[in-house]
């Protein structure tokens, strides 16, 4: 309910008032959280100055401990212990094993959303990335010794609905205010700054340990826009240990051990890896069965080993400019992410790509989190409003099945967000009141080989001739990359039911129950500070109400409505004073549906002026 | 809805594109959802459609082929319909013989050739369009709707060579 802001967008309504934005890089092997300080976002230590907590979480009978000593008991409490949660996110079991074999885990059954069996019982991979992002939470707050006012989450911008879906959930279960979700080479680009730069291209590219993206932006006058986003989800630095592994078996001939070992043989591999970023050569001893094998790798034998995978990262770029519409010779600068981009010959293969020397100044780990805490500080409107735009994109395209199992496209893959898009469907019996459709979300041309985001039942339609009624479904994405579905019996006018069912995520109803189990404990406090919450919330609506009515009222508001929102002002205000939760915010929601006209004329009018080149400071 | 009102530019096929780009970034500036981050639900629920219903204003007009449907459909023009099969074969024949050049080039040059010829073609065919635009008859309408199929191809067959150039 912030009237206000359309006047001045991003100006805290309450000045005096200090928010907290914090930005969370919720990653595959470790995970930070960063927040402004003196004007500066920096990466927040935990009590022994380590920036990094690995996403580790492990559910012994007694304990349940996050990060490190979690990653430390892994060995020996692998079943126990969840490691790399983030490739269970939005995708079932069957995905996920069929990528990475040996996995230690017991799952309840190998359908749907993935339910890890642990000494506490059972927990899906959201209630696992929940406890993380609750420890880097209690970190911040610790640290900040505030309240945090809210937070952006950063995701790989090839995740898909569903795994943002998943990671939204999470943050809300963990008592997380979630700002938007934005896309870690986005973040990446707000880090480095890009936006005080001359307009031009710039391409991110964001090689971690299991995922590949690469984004082409281009800045205009301050409006920061991707204009195309590619990847792979399942291309990274662990590919280069694959690689040396497997050459490290062939040269010992050490094919029986491959899969008892596998563990073994990577760690090797990665050893080897990591020795060669600053040397020309590597020797890591390895001993199986009480044999001592030498195993040794020059750099240059090192990059001939991982060229392929590279050479198809590169593929990818050019994918990427052609859908930015742009050539290499248009890019201005290149920001590198991601641990794997330590490698010498990445950032070889990179600047010989681009004919141009990248940009790796910021901490490959960190930069990611820095840039989702300076775009969460601008979010809860500590900022002025002449900061930096961001426009993102849908990085898969959305579409429905239709007949034999053939996907019709309904919104392109890099179309900007949000977006909406209609399609209407017709049915095809007498007298039919439901149908059934089926929403997938990638590029192919058959439903088998894309991604399934959910299936959506429309009921209530009204009873008509085969063909008559005609069904108009709205597929609206959101600025965090979400989708919406709702639907219209367009004769009518009669709003369609619809039910989701997410293929790989959680229901509406099973997020709030688990919501409210975890809060059961606390229940006192939590009605106490929803009080507080709502109270706050009434002096916002009151105080931005205020300052429209002001601006705007006489001109835009006939008496009889004027009167009718300033009666709605009164009771709220009255109501405020007294202690019920539920009442203040009804009551702030029918202020909400009272003034939706005046919110929209005031929208109008700003447009308007906006357009015709006045300025609304100028009146 | 028309779409020329919400940018205030004027309504023709030959758009001054600065200046909408200009007026898209404004209107980005004053309904994005990251401006509305802390507002209520049905203020961000407001500002998204608005939001939503400018990104696809602007996708509509940047495009010639959309640009030129939404004219016609401003003035109430039907639409050709998507599958109705083209009547000029002399224009079909210059089709299959583009189409057979493009499988045949398999060199940067013979693919930058052919680019230049299809692009060559395809300005003429929007000129056409333009001229046609500037008045609104029926008979006009029906030229820029005729031309407007053909457009579709060049757009296609455009597609499809950048395609084949990328997996090059």
């Amino acid at each position: 309910m912030a009237l206000l802001q359309i006047s001045e967008p991003g100006q805290s309504s309450a000045p005096h008032q200090k928010k907290i934005g914090v930005g969370i890089d919720l990653g595959t092997t470790n995970s930070l959280i960063s927040a402004m300080r003196s004007g500066v976002c920096e990466t927040l230590p935990d009590a022994d100055g380590k920036f990094l907590l690995p996403s580790v979480v492990q559910y012994t009978h007694d304990h349940l401990l996050v990060g490190n000593t979690a990653r430390l008991n892994a060995a020996d409490d692998p079943s126990n212990t969840i490691v790399s949660v983030k490739r269970f996110i939005g995708r079932n079991v069957d995905d996920v094993t069929a990528q990475w074999k040996h996995l230690p885990y017991q799952f309840l059954d190998n359908t749907g959303m993935p339910t890890f069996v642990t000494a506490q019982g059972n927990v899906n991979p959201i209630q696992v990335s929940a406890e993380i992002l609750k420890s880097l939470k209690q970190r911040a707050v610790e640290t900040l010794g505030e309240e945090l006012t809210g937070a952006v989450i950063t995701v790989p911008a090839y995740f898909d609905d569903a795994q943002r879906q998943g990671t939204k959930d999470a943050a809300q279960l963990a008592g997380l205010n979630v700002l938007r979700l934005i896309n870690e080479p986005t973040a990446a680009a707000i880090a480095y700054g890009l936006d005080n730069k001359n307009d031009g291209q710039f391409v991110v590219f964001d090689l971690g340990g299991g995922t590949f993206d690469v984004s082409v932006l281009r800045l205009n006058k301050g409006v920061f826009e991707v204009l195309s986003t590619a990847g792979d989800t399942a291309l990274g630095g662990d590919d280069f240990d694959h690689a040396i592994a497997a050459n490290i078996v062939q040269k010992f001939e050490l094919h029986q051990y491959e899969t008892s070992h596998h563990r073994l043989l990577m760690d090797v591999a990665r050893q080897l890896k990591e020795t060669l970023s600053d040397r020309a050569h590597a020797v890591t001893p390895l001993t199986i069965n009480n044999k001592l094998y030498e195993p040794c790798l020059t750099r240059t034998e090192f990059d001939a080993l991982i060229l392929p995978i590279i050479e198809h990262a590169l593929t990818i770029c050019k994918r990427a400019l052609h859908d930015a519409k742009v050539t290499i010779d248009d890019i201005d600068d290149i920001v590198l992410v991601g641990g794997s981009t330590r490698v010498p010959v990445v950032r070889e293969a990179v600047a010989n790509f681009f004919g141009k020397v990248p940009l790796t100044d910021i901490d490959p780990d960190k930069v990611v989190s820095i840039g989702a805490g300076i775009q969460a500080d601008i979010l809860v409107g500590n900022k002025q409003n002449d900061d930096l735009l961001l426009l993102d994109v849908l990085p898969l395209s959305l579409g429905i099945e239709t007949m034999g199992g053939l996907v019709e496209k309904i919104i392109p893959r890099n179309t900007t967000i949000p977006v909406a898009r209609a399609q209407e469907f017709t049915t095809f019996k007498d007298g039919q009141t439901g149908m059934l459709m089926h929403v997938t979300q990638g590029e192919r041309e058959l439903v088998s080989d894309c991604r399934s985001l959910a299936k959506f039942t429309l009921s209530d339609i009204p009873p008509m001739a085969a063909g008559a009624a005609h069904i108009r479904v709205t597929f609206q994405v959101d600025a965090d990359g979400l989708l919406n579905v709702t639907a219209m019996e367009k004769s009518t006018g009669r709003q369609a039911n619809i039910e989701v069912k997410p293929s790989y995520g959680l229901g509406e109803n099973e997020i709030l129950e688990m919501l409210q189990s975890s809060m059961d404990h606390a229940k006192d406090d939590m009605q106490a500070r929803m009080l507080k919450e709502q109270q706050v919330e009434a002096d916002r609506v009151l105080e931005s109400m205020q300052s429209a009515l002001a601006m705007d009222g006489d001109e835009l508001l006939s008496n009889d409505e004027r009167k009718e929102i300033d009666e709605s002002l009164a009771k709220l205000a009255e109501l405020k004073q007294q202690n019920d939760v539920a009442s203040i915010k009804a009551q702030i929601e029918t202020v909400d549906d009272i003034s939706q006209e005046f919110a929209s004329r005031r929208m109008d009018k700003s447009i308007n002026q906006a357009l015709s080149g006045q300025s609304i400071s100028d009146i | 809805m028309n779409y020329f009102d919400l940018f205030q530019i004027e309504m023709a096929f030959d758009i001054d594109l600065e200046k909408l780009r200009t007026h898209y970034q404004k209107l980005q500036r004053l309904t994005h959802p990251d401006k509305f981050a802390s507002a209520s639900d049905a203020q961000k629920r407001m500002y998204m459609q608005k939001n939503a219903q400018i990104n696809y204003a602007y996708h509509v007009l940047l495009s010639p082929v959309s640009r030129t449907e939404h004219i016609l459909q401003l003035r109430n023009y039907p639409l050709p319909d998507a599958n109705a099969s083209l009547n000029d074969t002399e224009f079909l024949m210059q089709q299959m013989e583009l189409r057979d050049a493009m499988s045949q080039a398999d060199t940067a040059n013979a693919l930058d050739d052919l680019t230049n010829v299809i692009d060559s073609q395809q300005n003429a065919i929007e000129k056409h369009i333009s001229e046609s635009l500037a008045k609104n008859e029926t008979a006009s309408n029906q030229n820029a709707a005729s031309a407007l199929t053909k457009l579709k191809f060049f757009t296609k067959l455009r597609s499809e060579l950048e395609e084949k150039r990328l997996g090059a």
